[in-house]
């Protein structure tokens, strides 16, 4: 075989040595070899080829792309921030700050000591609940307890090792130690209290299984929303890319099918129901199945991340003066312009290099740390804790003030005149046939971060992406099909999208129900069907108990309208 | 020893036989009970157990045969020719026929219960169409006529929709309109034995029976993409009196206008009546 034509095959410096007479085998026999590398490489390819695309994401928190373009010094505080009080998706971290949050665990305090059966290993007391009995019944062992009064208050690690619910007797195991920065006050405490550190009296505070409804609520949420939602809450989970709407990203804090005010958060109630109804025309299923308690669980996992991603964008936006992203851009101008200027052969400086300005930045946030930042975390979670308090209350919920108006073809006329009014300009997003093609979806619209127009025609929602305005035809009603659902879009528009809010101020309760009358028929007028069926439905709606006891009192005021139904 | 290897290869035999006596009493069975819930899964049921029967003295009689040929030529002495059977007619015939004549008493057992579960003309008459199923990646939507109305093709602004939940009246037979809203889906509802894939573009009629009330798992049977695995639903079977109340809750809880009213045109009228008196 010639030189050239050995070279020129594969494993050719196999075959050479096999060539040459020095012994352990033919040139055959070295062939069979190159054969079986090759096969085997083959195999290793279309096995790593079969078995992933692309590594798992690691389950982490990861920071916004404005902290990251905040000045080091700063991007590290705000990080440090979020890990102190937030934690990482592994150790979750309980701060009792946030009481919006139910973390789980079961407050309780120490009645009577057990000193005969204590050590220094092990703790056994008699303990009162607080009233959280169901955490109570399903205590686990192995729980971790959190002391938040008394000697051990900051040691971690401690463990519930047996407990009996009739007695309320606990054993906790003593392995913890004391922590690190909340150890310091601990000691001050203590020092002043004059006992020796991680001594257990009757009366010590403290909090069994601790954020263990939060820790369930990760399982949950790791196990059935992360892989779209992320595991920040950031909606870009591994399979986010292949849908189209895209999944949420919660850490705006906006939600956008809720029944709270136009200024107000979401409410737990909101949440359960898009877990059990699903968002029908995207990728958000049903989870109607699930136990009751990891519903819950992951709602309150959700609240949470949510306040973790809020409150990193608000501290990161209140320290938008330490970002360097302006000079980022500006060097990146500068570059570009350098390097077109080098190109056409022309002299040219190159741009000066942004690490003074950095530093310059680093300097000042510094100070700023020192004076205000300790500030500024704090009034970020009041400001959090007392919006999502808020939103949890009856005065955020839209109830109307009236009941809806007949659903009749006169209401629908008036809703309909409404659609296409100046008052309302419902038709420049949905159209005038309710199509979602008004012209306002093929406009250039400007960014609200004030970079000038997005790249493309059409609508655009908060977290920037395309956002076609709703095509009332089709019957897809994604926040829900009762009146209300729809009353309340009308009334405080939808969070994070061009719908305005239409209540209190543009339109009356009346004209609001005339136009949820009019757009729950359009999607059967656009399709043909006759409505009057719709009209005789609803008066022929079967007579419930309530519906009777309705109607008895109609009957005793005597002045009902002889034209509506129920007479 | 000569008949060690006779003996090794029928106790697998033996260890089969015996597994599958055993698999009831392990949970090797059907769901639940291991009883059908609807009298077509019955019938079904019925097929199997005649097709198991048939193919168990099959599977026993021919290890038995072959055990015994085993146990016979294993002691048979080494210069002995073996007989030369290749070719032989009559074998050929028997062992053609026979099998021919049981496939063909199955295709023909089975008729009654195919055309009952998938002809119109032989279904059980009067059987009402109780809602529109349309499965979609991941979840089934539901859609049922308002109560004492039938269910039309079209959506109709009076019906009332659940997600993941399907509610039938027990004890009489129902259909459903099966569809799909993307891909190729299959309404499986293991304890009803039930199985009927989703085709997009077409509307499928099933109809089946609940015999007792119960909650049963609906899952999706073909696999329709990465959440597949979320398509799980329930089929809630109740008295006919406690699903007539049902939907009549339905449609209430589905025409809410925030203000807890038993239906909007009776909470207006109380709304005026209010109003009017001072």
């Amino acid at each position: 075989m010639p030189d050239s034509l050995l070279k020129s095959m594969p494993f050719a410096s196999l075959a050479k040595t096999a060539d040459q007479p020095v012994g352990c085998g033919t040139l055959q026999d070295s062939w069979h070899l190159a054969g079986l590398l090759r096969s085997l490489a083959c195999g290793a390819m279309l096995l790593l080829a079969a078995a992933g695309c692309s590594p798992n994401p690691a389950v982490e928190f990861t920071p916004r792309t404005s902290t990251t373009l905040l000045a080091p010094n700063a991007r590290q505080a705000v990080e440090h921030t979020l890990l102190t009080h937030f934690g990482t998706p592994d150790n979750l971290v309980v701060w009792d700050r946030l009481n919006v949050i139910d973390f789980g665990g079961a407050k309780a305090t120490v009645e009577s000591l057990d000193a005969k059966a204590s050590s220094s290993a092990k703790a056994v007391m008699v303990v009162t609940f607080g009233n959280q009995s169901d955490v109570v019944k399903n205590l686990r062992v192995g729980a971790p307890v959190r002391w938040i009064s008394g000697a051990r208050e900051g040691f971690q690690g401690d463990r519930v090792t047996a407990f009996d619910a009739a007695t309320r007797q606990v054993s906790i195991a003593l392995e913890g130690k004391a922590g690190s920065a909340p150890a310091e006050e601990s000691q001050e405490e203590s020092s002043s209290s004059s006992k020796p550190a991680g001594e257990i009296a009757a009366g010590d505070a403290l909090v069994i299984d601790d954020g263990g409804l939060l820790a369930q609520g990760r399982v949950v949420y790791q196990r059935n929303c992360m892989h779209c939602h992320g595991s920040t809450g950031d909606g870009k989970g591994p399979t986010a890319k292949y849908m189209q709407p895209p999944p949420r990203d919660y850490r705006d804090g906006i939600f956008k099918f809720t029944s709270t005010q136009a200024s107000e958060r979401v409410t737990r109630d909101d949440l359960m129901r898009i877990l059990d109804d699903g968002i029908p025309g995207t990728y958000m299923p049903s989870f109607l199945l699930m136990d009751p308690t990891e519903k819950k669980a992951v709602i309150e996992y959700v609240r949470w991340l949510s306040i973790r991603g809020e409150m990193e964008k608000r501290i990161t936006d209140d320290l938008g003066d330490f970002s360097t992203k302006d000079l980022k851009a500006e060097y990146a101008q500068g570059e570009a312009a350098y390097q077109a200027a080098l190109n056409k052969g022309e002299k040219a400086e190159p741009p000066a290099p942004i690490t003074p300005a950095v530093d310059a930045l680093q300097k000042d946030f510094a100070e700023f740390f020192e004076t205000d930042y300790q500030g500024v975390v704090e009034d970020t979670a009041d400001f959090l804790v007392s919006a999502w308090e808020r939103a949890e209350t009856p005065e955020s919920v839209i109830t109307p003030a009236k009941a809806r108006v007949p659903d009749d073809a006169a209401s629908r006329e008036r809703g309909r005149l409404l659609y296409l009014s100046d008052k309302t300009k419902c038709y420049t997003c949905h159209g005038a046939q309710g199509r979602g093609d008004g012209p306002a979806n093929f406009e250039y619209w400007k960014m609200p971060s004030g970079d000038g127009n997005y790249p493309r025609p059409g609508l655009h929602d908060l977290w920037g992406n395309l956002l076609p305005a709703r095509d009332l035809t089709r019957g897809i009603y994604r926040g829900g099909r009762r009146p209300v659902d729809l009353y309340r879009r009308l009334y405080a528009g939808i969070k994070g999208t061009p719908m305005p809010a239409f209540g209190g101020v543009t339109l009356t309760d009346d004209e609001i129900w005339d136009l949820v009358n009019f757009v729950l028929s359009v999607e059967f007028t656009a399709n043909g069907t006759s409505l009057s069926d719709a009209e005789s439905s609803i008066k022929k709606l079967p007579a419930t108990d309530k519906a009777q006891v309705q109607e008895t009192k109609i009957e005793k005021t005597s002045s009902a309208d002889p034209a509506t139904p129920a007479s | 020893m000569a008949r060690f290897w006779s003996i090794y290869f029928m106790s697998w035999a033996a260890l089969a036989v015996a597994l599958c006596l055993a698999a009831p009493s392990l949970g090797w069975w059907f769901p639940d009970t291991g009883e059908a819930m609807s009298s077509i899964g019955r019938r079904i049921d019925g097929l199997f157990y005649i097709i198991l029967w048939i193919t168990s003295i099959v599977f026993v009689g021919t290890q038995i045969a072959l055990g015994y040929v085993l146990w016979k030529g294993a002691v048979k002495p080494a210069h002995e020719k073996a007989t030369y059977s290749h070719g032989n007619h009559t074998l050929e015939v028997i062992w053609t026929v026979i099998p021919g004549i049981v496939l063909l008493f199955i295709a023909i057992y089975q008729m009654d219960v195919w055309a009952a579960f998938r002809m119109r003309n032989y279904a059980p008459g009067e059987i009402e169409a109780i809602a529109e199923v349309t499965a979609r990646q991941f979840e089934w939507r539901i859609r049922y006529p308002a109560p004492g109305k039938p269910l039309m093709p079209m959506p109709q602004p009076d019906d009332v929709y659940t997600v993941n939940d399907l509610r039938i009246p027990v004890g009489r037979p129902v259909s459903i309109s099966l569809r799909s809203g993307d891909v190729q889906h299959s309404f499986f509802v293991p304890v009803l034995r039930i199985k009927q894939d989703a085709l997009p573009g077409t509307v499928i009629p099933v109809w089946f029976d609940a015999l007792q009330p119960g909650s049963y798992d609906l899952v999706c049977a073909e696999l329709c993409g990465w959440g597949h695995y979320k398509m799980k639903a329930r089929v809630l079977a109740t008295s006919e009196e406690l699903f007539q109340k049902w939907k009549q809750e339905a449609v209430l809880l589905q025409a809410d206008d925030g203000l807890q009213s038993a239906s909007p045109a009776e909470s207006t009228a109380a709304d005026q009546a209010q109003t009017s008196t001072p």
